[in-house]
């Protein structure tokens, strides 16, 4: 069995390792060593040099996004360190894995990151349907304070860092992290501009650093292995391990930590068991609703941040969306933005004017209201759509779209051709 | 009126806060959770506990998905009718289920009973189709498991935390 | 200003560094289509509109699209606007904004005038393809002066942020998400700002509408418009009143980069309304009984012949050239101020200083301040829009802040969240509350009486050197942190009220030029004035109100000519009766229906300030002109021609009567050294453009042609309008006239009011040809004090403070100066100004009446209790103007031992000055 950097010591089951249990297997050592032996240049250049970049979708370099935080300058106010954990990218459940069997494993990865940031304050954004998770990570909150690993003596030093949840109200653009700032600060989460940068203006104003709680989770095994080690667990180029999931019909749809790297191929075919009896694999999200469609000829494509952007893709969370025979292809990209134009923040007009258009377009083709020329002006939109928005969030609406109706553009074909879904009698 | 017990409970959460107006979210999932929903009341009182105008806290209420601007029965489905749910069949099992509480999407029963909404991918895409009644996530959903849920349901007076006990969850 | 070079399709353009890619197309007239910027709002870039293609170094041939209003102009930049990838995609925003918007233009107030409809033509979208429904709204009703219709929203988030981040309102706001945004209150209700009325032309199309112009049925292309000046307070702010078929249809702000810039308060936007008020005297009356004009000018005369001494008594209403009409037929001694004691002395003081600096304040001098102090002012009841600039300072901090972390001013969502609601600071003096509070570092609390003492305290607090050298005794902590931070100020402004009375317009003058010796820069003083021509009325040398008044009870003046005043609102009913009675005869110049009409020997019509040409001095001495709108009746004619032909019959003066507004201008500058230069405020009757005159009319795009028309479609001539540049047709030059004559803010193509950026410097910036006026009070080379013209109000000493340094307590309760503890039944009743109803024209318009509240006297609840009294109990007091009976309001916020009673309503007649009483039935 491979190395693992996040889940070697988790309960088969799934229920929550205890403090004891965590620190029974070296728990904690690495916040301690932290904030007691490593200074916060060390604690970046490790983090740089393991290679980790973010697991929440984008793949910046983690040690790099760190070392854009400005030397403490002396001014009154907190310095921030806030755990994305607003996991509402669709098909993407592998935060919620990790932190309901293993809370601390989170906690300790925010202290580290807090003491390479020199932050004193931590918030974790935790999406608000997590009830499972939130009392989890209360519990294990409170035994970590309890035991002082966080709180005035973080990682038994003489400075603090004090943690927080925080939960959110719902919203995907609450993911966004600018969006995520603005709602943790109780706003409406519209993005923000950049500049000014969350490292130099974030929350409420303060110098703060966000990153996602799989990111967070990789820290206590890079401390404790080193990160030469931690460069090994990739299988080709990237630095780690993943954790990689799948979702539709597959036979054994679970969340599993596994070498960064892995095909397509392998995740479905192999860790997740195959498609579903009578079910054939036609395509896949690789990475969320938020990634390129990736065809049968995509099976070989390695799973990782050089392969699939080398390839125009990226590999967004890692979590497979499997789309099979039995759906509609038309009907499913009419899903898709459905849940893109209703989660829009409509701060901006291509957006919030635009994704529903494409929703209605797509509706008309797939019950047949469709008129000529619709097809094209779908093209038309989201090629429109994409780039030119205020965030990112649309960009990543159109990837799916755009990619499946050229993937499906037989499909489309066909429902025009008939005037109707020929799935639908 | 803030109950002193809310008002206990908002002025423990303000520890955490920067200022009153940052707890405008949390307050007002707090008073959700137990009122119910966010009537024009408890949105003024809210609003005055936080230095905040009316409008400013509907502003940011009004944003967000889980904050009901409008009464709810006693039990919130949340059905996803995202993608992951989409492949096995989460839309059709959220029209079965209007069809079977005679409401639509975004209704109340009658009786008071139930509320319907649809809702984003849930994060239990190992499990779909899915649902979240109040905080108790329900998956692998099926039309039979969806009727035997219901009758549990309806006798189950008081709302569902996250881990709560079902005999068919 | 450092200059940059940036190419637009190949050619080079230079802008002003700093400024954006679209800020840098529109200075030079160049098209990009735009929604959510505004040059007050700056770029949101969420409406992305202004797309444009720019190019990364010279080599780069295929470029990115990306917001013009985000992109800085950096010095080289290359950009395409006519780029097929940037056009196609702007014609995208406007499809996609058009979705929900509905085709109701023949039935929306905007329709004509929007700006919605030039950026849809703009970027050539013609065609619907959107097949779906359109998303609807139930509007709101917001008061009287603003319509809502949301359905035509297009969510440029433009209203938010005016009336939130610039006026400050709080009852406006965006709900929902994605495509159903509402922006509005959280009921229906009226507006709370006294700054609504703006979001007319902050919405770029007609979801935020002025109601009483919707009353009208009339477009922007029917109106006829000429410059004008709001009278409604002595702020001078330039407007564009718009007239069709003789009557206003509404006041739009008309840009003054010193003054008003786009804006206007509700007062000075809704008080139109009064121009067509039934009350109005619009024919000569003697006894009840209707004149003919010439009757009624020989039966004044006759009136004015029988009395042994006439004085002139004129309010600050009354243009420069109808006070020195009056000034002319009753001699320079003669001419009287109808001002409140204190206002004129206060004015008298604020003048006084000028001579030794510091130099009046203007309402750009606010806006760009760093530091501020009020003293003794209510600027929102006395000046509305001087709220708005003292906003605008407070929130110019942001771009210091700005600054250091390298975030362009432009960029506003970055700029505020970096800024963090960071404040210039702003110190106010006085009884408080007010609505600034909320903007101030501190308020430190005086009443009236010592607030010349803690002014001086302030003084000493901030020349002191060092934290050792101010007395402990006086200071506190909090104090020495406002006095540190006033410190920091290199713009500072000190800004008082006139009606606080000349010892605290002294002691502001004397902080202003320790502050400007403190901060190294100038300090300019801003001393609020109530009304438009405050300032031409004590630059004429009018005399104080109560030497006239005293005259009059001697018996030594037994004819009075009461111009555009109101006596019985100036002393109260009972002391104007009396003093009525020892006259011989009573003239009555007035446009409007006063309380003091019926004490009137005779009464003569004048025209208003939308039915004459003439001049207004404001606060800071910018002598402006406004002109005439629409003709009255034949009955009705301008105030100085009244006096003129009066005179003529008297036979005072020397001069013939003067036949134009234009020759009194030039005797008021030739009798008055300091009024030199005000004829130049702008261009005379014979300025021509191209030969021609201007235009009141714009061409005609409708059938209005046809309203007018005689037996056989015989259109009647025009008639002739010998006294302005102006014609009464459509005839005449179109091109843009200097900045004082500007009187379309029209473009081709640009329909709305956002072709203003046309005719200004830069976009948002001065008008081209700079703003208009003339600041009458420092030309360089000015006299000093020693050798200026023997003018009495320079006379007036500088009054000792008038009461012992008394530290300021930090809690309302326990106000500096307090009078409660000497006598426990005494109330010390204190004048407030109000918005709406404090000023006496505009409670006449009908938008504005509906919101002028009833009249109270507010007392703190403590206060009240004492008393026994609870809210809406009446309570009398015996004045020396009669009895004042009014019901109680409580206010927690007032300090004990204070009641406060509205300025300006019919039952404070007589009341502007602070004074004791005791309630009547109290032991």
């Amino acid at each position: 069995m491979a190395e693992l950097a996040l889940t070697r010591h988790r309960h088969p089951d799934g229920t929550p390792r205890s403090l004891a249990e965590y620190t029974r297997t070296g728990g904690y050592l690495q916040a301690r060593r932290a904030w007691q032996q490593l200074t916060p240049a060390e604690l970046v250049q490790l983090v740089s040099r393991s290679g980790l970049r973010g697991r929440g979708g984008a793949g910046f370099p983690t040690g790099k996004k760190w070392s854009f935080m400005p030397p403490p300058d002396g001014s009154p106010g907190h310095r921030y360190l806030i755990c994305n954990f607003d996991e509402m990218e669709p098909g993407t459940y592998k935060d919620r894995f990790l932190v309901e069997g293993d809370p601390h494993l989170l906690i300790e990865g925010m202290l580290i990151a807090a003491a390479a940031c020199q932050c004193d304050t931590g918030y974790i954004f935790l999406r608000g349907e997590y009830g499972v998770v939130r009392e989890r990570l209360t519990r294990a909150l409170a035994e970590a304070e309890q035991a002082g690993w966080i709180g005035a003596h973080a990682g038994g030093s003489d400075r603090p860092f004090r943690l927080h949840l925080h939960l959110s109200a719902g919203r995907y653009i609450c993911g966004e992290e600018t969006g995520l700032l603005n709602a943790l600060e109780g706003r409406r989460a519209n993005p923000r501009a950049k500049p000014p940068f969350p490292v130099q203006v974030g929350a409420w104003g303060r110098p703060s650093v966000v990153n996602n709680v799989e990111t967070l989770g990789n820290l206590p095994a890079i401390l404790r292995e080193g990160p030469d080690w931690y460069r090994g667990l990739g299988r080709g180029a990237d630095a780690g391990t993943k954790l990689y999931a799948a979702s539709g019909r597959v036979r054994r749809p679970h969340c599993a930590e596994l070498p960064l790297g892995i095909t397509l191929r392998e995740l479905v075919f192999e860790e997740m068991g195959g498609m579903q009896e009578g079910r054939r694999f036609v395509a896949a999200l690789p990475g969320g609703g938020s990634t390129r469609f990736l065809g049968e000829d995509g099976l070989d494509l390695p799973l990782d941040f050089g392969s699939l952007q080398a390839a125009g893709l990226s590999l967004g969370t890692g979590t497979a969306i499997v789309v099979d025979d039995g759906v509609c292809p038309v009907d499913l990209l009419r899903n898709l933005a459905q849940f893109y134009a209703r989660e829009s923040c409509g701060w901006c007009t291509p957006c919030r004017e635009g994704l529903p258009w494409v929703e209605g377009l797509l509706r008309g083709i797939e019950e047949g209201t469709a008129r000529p020329g619709d097809l094209e002006l779908l093209e038309e939109q989201l090629g429109l759509i994409g780039p030119n928005t205020f965030c990112a969030f649309a960009l990543g609406a159109v990837q799916p779209l755009a990619s499946g109706l050229q993937l499906f553009h037989q499909d489309f074909a066909e429902h025009l051709r008939l005037g109707r879904c020929p799935r639908r009698r | 009126m803030l109950s002193d017990q809310e008002q206990g409970e908002l002025t423990a959460l303000l520890a955490h806060c920067p200022d009153r107006r940052s707890l405008a979210i949390d307050g007002l999932v707090l008073l959700q959770r137990g009122r119910g929903w966010i009537a024009d009341d408890t949105l003024r009182e809210l609003a005055a506990f936080l230095d905040m105008t009316p409008v400013e806290l509907d502003s940011i209420a009004t944003f967000y998905s889980r904050i009901y601007r409008r009464p709810v029965g006693r039990h919130v489905l949340a059905v996803c009718d995202s993608v992951s749910c989409f492949l096995l069949g989460g839309e059709r099992l959220l029209s079965w289920l209007e069809r079977r509480l005679g409401i639509r999407a975004g209704q109340t029963t009658p009786d008071g009973l139930f509320t319907l909404l649809p809702t984003v991918c849930l994060g239990a895409c190992d499990r779909a189709p899915n649902l979240l009644v109040d905080e108790r996530l329900v998956g692998d959903l099926s039309e039979d498991k969806l009727e035997r849920l219901l009758t549990e349901l309806a006798d189950q007076p008081d709302r569902l935390g996250p881990e709560a006990e079902l005999v068919h969850g | 200003m450092a200059k940059v070079t940036v190419i637009f399709d190949g050619q080079p353009y230079l802008v002003s560094s700093g400024r954006n890619l679209l800020e840098a197309a529109l200075d030079h007239g160049l098209d990009i289509p735009y929604f959510c910027w505004h040059p007050r709002l700056r770029s949101l870039g969420g409406c992305r509109q202004c797309a444009v293609k720019v190019f990364q170094g010279p080599d780069d041939t295929v470029g990115r699209i990306q917001m013009a209003c985000m992109t800085e102009a950096r010095e080289g930049i290359r950009a395409s606007i006519d780029d097929p990838d940037a056009v196609r995609f702007r014609r995208a925003v406007i499809e996609w904004l058009m979705i929900n918007h509905p085709h109701d233009c023949p039935v929306c107030d905007e329709g004509g005038e929007c700006h919605l409809q030039d950026m849809t033509v703009l970027t050539g979208h013609v065609t619907r393809r959107y097949g779906g429904k359109k998303r609807t709204f139930e509007s709101q009703d917001l008061g009287p002066f603003v319509s809502h219709e949301p359905s035509r929203c297009i969510h440029c988030y433009r209203c938010l942020r005016y009336y939130r981040d610039v006026a400050g309102g709080r009852d406006l706001q965006v709900l929902g998400s994605r495509n159903r945004l509402f922006f509005g209150r959280f009921a229906s209700g009226r507006l709370e700002s006294p700054f609504a009325g703006n979001l007319a032309e902050v919405c770029p199309t007609g979801v935020f509408t002025d109601k009483t112009y919707g009353q009208h049925y009339v477009r922007k292309w029917d109106l006829e418009t000429v410059p004008s000046i709001c009278p409604g307070c002595g702020l001078g702010c330039n407007t564009l009143p718009g007239a069709r078929q003789g009557r206003i249809r509404r006041v739009q702000p008309r840009f003054h980069g010193a003054i008003n810039q786009e804006f206007l308060c509700d007062r000075g936007r809704y008080l139109y309304e009064a121009e067509a008020s039934p009350t109005r005297p619009r024919v000569a009356t003697a006894g009840g009984q209707p004149l003919t004009t010439a009757a009624a000018l020989d039966h004044a005369a006759g009136l004015l012949a029988g009395c042994r001494q006439v004085i002139g008594l004129a309010g600050g209403r009354a243009s420069l050239e109808a006070l020195t009409a009056l000034r002319t037929l009753v001699g320079p001694a003669g001419l009287y101020a109808a001002l409140p004691d204190a206002v004129h002395q206060g004015l008298a003081a604020g003048l006084a200083a000028t001579h030794e600096g510091p130099p009046l304040a203007s309402l750009e001098d606010v806006r760009h301040a760093d530091g501020l102090v009020v003293i003794g002012a209510d600027p929102t009841g006395e000046g509305p829009l001087l709220e708005l600039a003292i906003r605008q300072a407070v929130d110019g901090a942001r771009f210091t802040i700005a600054d250091r972390l390298g975030i362009p001013h432009f960029n506003d969502v970055g700029v505020r969240e970096a800024a963090r609601g960071a404040r210039h600071p702003l110190l106010v003096l006085g009884p408080g509350p007010l609505a600034i509070d909320a903007l101030a570092l501190a308020t430190w609390r005086g009443l009236p009486a010592a607030l010349p003492a803690l002014t001086d305290r302030l003084l000493r607090a901030l020349t002191a050197t060092g934290a050792a050298s101010s007395s402990p005794a006086e200071t506190t902590t909090a104090d020495e942190e406002v006095v540190l931070s006033l410190r920091q100020a290199r713009r500072p402004v000190v800004l008082v009220s006139a009606a606080s009375g000349a010892a605290t317009v002294d002691a502001a003058a004397r902080l202003a030029r320790a502050w400007a010796r403190t901060a190294d820069a100038p300090c300019p003083l801003l001393v609020l004035v109530p009304a438009p021509d405050d300032l031409g009325l004590a630059l004429l040398q009018a005399q104080p109100l109560a030497a006239a008044l005293a005259r009059i009870d001697a018996g030594e003046v037994d004819g009075l000519v009461l111009l555009e005043a109101d006596l019985v609102a100036l002393v109260g009913e009972r002391r104007a009766t009396e003093l009525t009675s020892r006259l011989k005869a009573l003239v009555v110049l007035d446009a409007h229906a006063t309380t003091s009409l019926p004490l009137a020997s005779i009464v003569l019509p004048a025209a208003s300030w939308s039915e004459q040409t003439g001049t207004l001095i404001n606060h800071e001495g910018r002598a402006q002109r406004f002109f005439q709108v629409v003709r009255p009746p034949a009955t009705v004619q301008p105030a100085w021609r009244w006096l003129e032909e009066l005179r003529g019959r008297t036979g005072a003066g020397t001069e013939p009567p003067a036949t134009s507004f234009a020759e009194l201008t030039r005797r008021a500058e030739q009798a008055v050294p300091d009024l030199r230069g005000v004829v130049a405020a702008a261009p005379g009757a014979d300025y021509r453009q191209q030969g021609l005159k201007l235009p009141r009319q714009p061409w005609r795009a409708t059938g209005r042609a046809a309203l007018n028309l005689g037996p056989g479609l015989q259109e009647a001539p025009p008639p002739p309008d010998p006294e302005t540049p102006y014609s009464w047709s459509m005839e005449g030059s179109e091109a843009p006239p200097p900045p004082a004559l500007l009187h379309r803010i029209w473009a081709p193509g640009l329909n709305s009011y956002q072709a203003l950026s046309r005719f200004q410097e830069e976009a948002g910036g001065s008008l081209r040809g700079d703003d208009p006026g003339v600041r009458v009070l420092d030309r360089p080379g000015k006299p000093d004090a020693a050798a200026a013209s023997p003018n009495a109000v320079h006379a007036v000493a500088p009054a000792t403070p008038a009461s012992p340094a008394t530290p300021a307590g930090g809690t309302p309760a326990t106000p500096a100066g307090g009078t409660a503890a000497s006598d426990h039944r005494r109330l010390l009743l204190l004048p407030r100004w109000h918005v709406f109803g404090s000023e006496p024209v505009s409670r006449q318009a009908p938008a504005i009446a509906e919101v002028v509240a009833p009249a109270r006297l507010a007392l703190h609840p403590a206060e009240a209790g004492r008393r026994g009294l609870a809210a809406g109990d009446l309570v009398t007091f015996a004045l020396a103007t009669g009895p004042l009976t009014l019901p109680v309001e409580l206010d927690p916020q007032l300090p004990e031992g204070v009641g406060v009673f509205p300025v300006g309503w019919p039952e404070t007649a007589g009341l502007w000055e602070p004074a004791h009483a005791v309630p009547e039935g109290e032991p």
